[in-house]
């Protein structure tokens, strides 16, 4: 509060004429000799409080009126900002960031952290402004800064909430500074209030510095005595030792902590019932692996839990998957069976391949090609022609319109033998011909090795896409000794030559259907691709991508983005059914029975909670498991004074001064200076209501 | 009874204020009754010594003179006729002069009032040939005469009157106890006073002096301002009688004191219309002839 004429403040002692008055006269009372008193004495003294009270009463509204008269001449205006550069100091941005990640749960970090942010607020001068932020590995602006300190404790209140992210100091620290800058003011200060995670600060990040002129105060709720348990590295495995198709969950459970914890509780449940339990003991600092076997699964998504028991953080105790297990996809291969070396049949290596386990989702069956004729519409399944004979135009047609209708062909050709035959019956609706030439289109290899390699893979393709990673399988120890020289047509894609030049591998899309075009041989006939570890993890690559299949990941990390329209066309694929409307999708955590609410303009939400995540419309239904990120439960504490040196710049600080943008305009100065106008109103009122009482008593007393 | 049609006009009476300027308070006294008894020649029915009372049977020792000769004509038997002045009685005048009388708003003070009231009924009563005694009291009887009704006592009795100092506080029960062991006859007793003392109190002391068979008469005097208590300042009121202090509003506690004297007086009637004693307010403001007017219609009430 400022005035513009501040002299008029010698007109509150005129406030004082009326006290004088009444003591003056109180004083120089005459004396009067009455007979007795006896009768004035007893007049109760109830009445005579009340007529004092009155009186008062009157003398208070005077002396009111007075002073609000003066003050109104004082012409009060609020300038807060000039209030504070009078005390000798310019305003100040404080711009509080506090961690809401999953470690500040542990223990009271969460509470103390509030009190923090409440002690700051308060402390604030007049004329400062305050700004609220809360970070994780995102950061939210609760308040922008502002003098109003009362609406940063009430959103402090109502806002801030814990969530199961992690922590990241460099994004929050530059939405802080930006924030700080923003505010206009002579003075900023990022207010850090954290357990000061050493997981928090990125690689990243590291050469991130706050601009000059910011200043950081850490406020550091954490501790370096700490314990927590986590569960991480979770593998699900086919179950070797189970015929019938039950699954490994292997695991590890890791000691954040300082002290050793010994015989903790750990289970494993699906679908909400508990399988199995162990006990395990977790020295300080290590990691103990577990594993869990489970039964088979009916067809279906189950909802797979591993839990621990840990009091001190137990937002990580919990590891949730969602787990699909799906029917087996029936694969076909039509094959002649005196073609295979040694007397196995073609299929011999395939069958191996994708029969491999109850885990594979394939089961390969052997057809001729009289038999797949006599078959009848093929509807669902995958087709593998393995180098058998093209058929006659009623097969041809069958398999066009298994194709065109949405179905998945693999053509093997190990060499140009059946290239006439292949370039009059495939090549009138497959984008690819057999280039006969000599040798009955055999080909001899080019390299002196007398064999070719595979070379030009294209790893960014679904097909090769696992195996771009280093030590994820390698084609280079497959020698190929003869294959079919393909010729490719525009609509055809290569996804791997062999070191001739010549496409190995070729793909195409036939209307609804995709078809793939191997020039060399499913077994070894031709190759050695079969004896090689990526013939099978390739020929489950190739049926994945003829289905269409999307690997899912049985669990989400928090902050990953849930799309709930995708999840239930996914979904209905898989559970074949049709007619979603994906309008009425919504996504409902199902621990709290709270629906999500999606981002403005998105069709999509980023999950902020671990746990199970229920997405559905109306037919159909489906389910996200949502898990913290394992470095976040690691709690190790780090220095923050060592922290904040790593992130203070290294000019020298700004001065501080009062920003030009400070200065009100003209308007904004009337609209400040407006309040004498009220106090005048005030007067006006004060003095009508002394006039009506005053006669009022005047008339009660005659 | 017919009194009030045949009472005289107001404007006739003289002024308290103005009896304060003569000095004398025989003449005084002789001035209001005079004046009084003027205006009651104009009712021959008033007046108690001269009027004709009743005959009785004549017996030895009565005085023969007294035999109404004309009657024994008729009737051959001796009657004497007799009047009511021959119905002589003594009065006592006894007069409050604590320090509460000394009180005046309006240039006579209720002592001066009281002294002029008590010396006309006593010259009043002298003249009927009623013997008069005189006592004045504060806490304890500071003057007394007793009722004689010989030549020259009635000097003594204004004598005493007009020598009468406010002394001390009031005191009722105690006083007018003493009082009432001094009185030989029972008579006429005229308190005049300004009864400030507990209402209890007060009544004690009154009904002491009825206890032998009295009349009582109260004069209760009070000033103008006592009675309105127009005072329009804030002042420090003191008690005359006790020194205590008060600050006092007066625009504060007016209707509550006004409330509490009128409770007061109407307790005062109340009680003495119980006890069969006259009692009257008298406003200092009034004249001095009007109040025995009113006094003497009350008495020929009884008579």
């Amino acid at each position: 509060m400022n005035f513009v004429t501040p002299l008029f403040w010698l007109g509150a002692f005129a406030a004082t004429v009326p006290i004088l008055l009444h003591l003056i006269r109180r004083e120089s009372a005459q004396k009067v000799e009455f007979p007795t008193l006896m009768f004035l004495r007893r007049i109760s003294k109830r009445i005579i409080r009340y007529q004092k009270l009155r009186h008062l009463l009157l003398l208070l509204m005077r002396v009111l009126a007075l002073l609000l008269l003066a003050l109104a001449f004082m012409r009060p205006y609020r300038d807060r900002p000039r209030v504070a550069a009078a005390s000798g100091e310019p305003a100040t941005a404080h711009v509080i960031l506090l961690d809401n990640s999953m470690s500040m749960a542990h223990e009271d970090r969460w509470a103390r952290a509030r009190d923090a942010v409440a002690a700051i607020v308060r402390g604030a001068r007049t004329g400062d402004k305050v700004a609220l932020l809360e970070f994780s590995d995102r950061t939210s602006v609760l308040t922008l800064p502002a003098t109003d300190f009362a609406a940063v404790l009430g959103q402090l209140e109502r806002d801030p909430q814990l969530t199961d992210r992690a922590t990241r100091y460099g994004q929050a620290l530059r939405i802080a500074e930006k924030s700080a800058l923003d505010a206009g003011t002579g003075k900023r200060v990022i207010h850090l209030i954290s357990d000061f995670q050493k997981s928090g600060w990125a690689a990243d990040e590291s050469d991130f510095r706050l601009g000059p002129g910011v200043e950081l105060q850490c406020t550091d709720v954490g501790s370096d005595s700490f314990s927590n348990l986590a569960i991480g590295d979770v593998q699900v495995l086919e179950n070797d030792e189970d015929a019938a198709g039950g699954l490994k969950i292997r695991f590890s459970v890791f000691n954040f902590g300082a002290e050793d914890r010994n015989a903790v509780r750990v289970s494993l449940s699906v679908d909400d019932r508990i399988l199995s339990e162990k006990r395990v003991d977790t020295p300080k600092g290590e990691v103990r692996g577990l594993e869990f076997s489970t039964p088979t699964l009916i067809a279906g998504m189950h909802r797979v839990a591993l839990e621990l028991e840990d009091g001190r953080l137990t937002r990580d105790n919990r590891f949730t998957m969602t787990l699909q297990a799906r029917t087996k996809i029936p694969v076909i291969s039509v094959e002649s069976p005196g073609r295979g070396m040694a007397g196995r049949p073609p299929s011999f290596f395939l069958a191996n391949a994708l029969n491999i386990s109850a885990l594979s989702p394939y089961r390969l069956s052997a057809v001729t090609v009289p038999e797949f004729e006599s078959m009848g519409a093929i509807t669902g399944g995958l087709l593998i022609w393995n180098n058998a004979p093209a058929g006659g135009a009623a097969v041809q047609k069958k398999l066009q319109e298994y194709v065109k209708g949405g179905g998945g062909l693999i053509v093997v050709l190990p060499d140009g033998a059946r290239a006439p035959e292949f370039n009059r019956l495939f090549a009138s609706w497959l984008p690819v011909r057999i280039e006969a030439e000599g040798n009955a289109g055999r080909q001899p290899a080019r390299s002196s090795e007398g064999y070719a390699l595979l070379t030009d893979l294209r790893i960014d393709h679904p097909i090769f896409q696992p195996f771009s990673a280093p030590h994820a399988g390698t084609f280079t120890g497959a020698r190929f000794f003869s294959h079919a020289r393909l010729a490719v047509s525009p609509e055809g894609q290569i996804l791997a030559r062999f070191d001739s030049g010549d496409p190995a591998l070729v793909a195409a899309d036939i209307d609804k259907g995709r078809v793939l075009v191997f020039a060399s041989s499913a077994d070894d006939a031709t190759n050695d691709l079969p004896v090689k570890a990526v013939y099978a993890p390739f020929w489950h690559q190739m049926l994945r991508h003829l289905e269409n299949f999307r690997h899912e990941k049985p669990w989400m990390d928090v902050g990953d983005t849930i799309a709930p329209r995708k999840l239930l066309v996914e979904a209905a694929v898989r559970q074949g059914k049709g007619n979603l409307d994906l309008n009425q999708a919504i996504v409902v955590m199902d621990s709290r029975k709270e629906r999500v609410s999606l981002a403005p303009g998105s069709d999509a939400v980023a999950v902020e909670l671990a746990g199970y995540y229920e997405v559905r419309t109306a037919s159909l239904n489906t389910s996200v498991a949502v898990n913290p990120v394992l470095r976040e439960s690691d709690l190790a504490h780090g220095n923050p004074e060592e922290m904040a040196a790593g992130w203070m710049s290294t000019e020298a600080a700004a001065p501080a001064v009062v920003s030009p943008d400070e200065r009100p305009t003209a308007e904004e100065q009337e609209k400040r200076e407006r309040l004498w106008r009220y106090l005048l109103l005030g007067v006006l009122i004060l003095l009508i209501f002394e006039g009506l009482l005053s006669n009022h008593f005047i008339l009660r007393t005659g | 009874m017919q009194a009030h049609s045949t009472a005289p006009q107001p404007t006739r009476f003289i002024d308290p204020v103005t009896l304060t300027r003569i000095s004398n308070l025989e003449l005084v006294a002789r001035t209001v009754v005079e004046g009084f008894i003027s205006g009651l020649h104009r009712s021959p029915r008033l007046g108690f010594s001269v009027n004709f009372a009743e005959y009785r049977h004549y017996h030895p020792g009565d005085d023969i003179r007294r035999i109404d000769w004309k009657v024994f004509g008729r009737t051959d038997r001796f009657y004497v006729k007799e009047y009511e002045g021959e119905t002589n009685t003594g009065i006592n005048l006894i007069l409050d002069c604590s320090r509460s009388m000394a009180y005046g708003s309006r240039g006579i003070t209720k002592l001066e009032y009281g002294q002029f009231l008590t010396a006309c009924l006593g010259y009043f009563a002298f003249n009927q040939r009623d013997s008069v005694g005189f006592a004045a009291y504060d806490d304890r009887i500071q003057e007394y005469v007793p009722a004689r009704g010989s030549v020259g006592h009635l000097n003594t009795v204004l004598h005493a009157i007009e020598r009468l100092q406010p002394k001390d506080r009031s005191r009722f029960a105690l006083p007018l106890e003493n009082v009432a062991e001094r009185l030989r006859r029972r008579g006429i007793v005229v308190v005049v006073s300004d009864l400030y003392d507990e209402f209890d109190q007060v009544m004690t002391g009154l009904r002491n002096l009825a206890f032998r068979g009295n009349d009582i008469v109260v004069f209760h005097v009070l000033d103008p301002a006592e009675l309105r208590f127009d005072f329009d300042k804030s002042a420090q009121f003191v008690d005359m009688e006790t020194g205590d202090k008060m600050h006092v509003i007066p625009e504060y506690l007016r209707q509550e004191y006004l409330r509490l004297i009128r409770n007061q007086v109407a307790a005062f009637e109340t009680e003495c219309q119980k006890d069969r004693m006259d009692y009257m307010l008298i406003d200092t403001s009034q004249p001095l002839d009007q109040a025995l007017y009113t006094y003497l219609v009350r008495r020929s009430q009884l008579y």
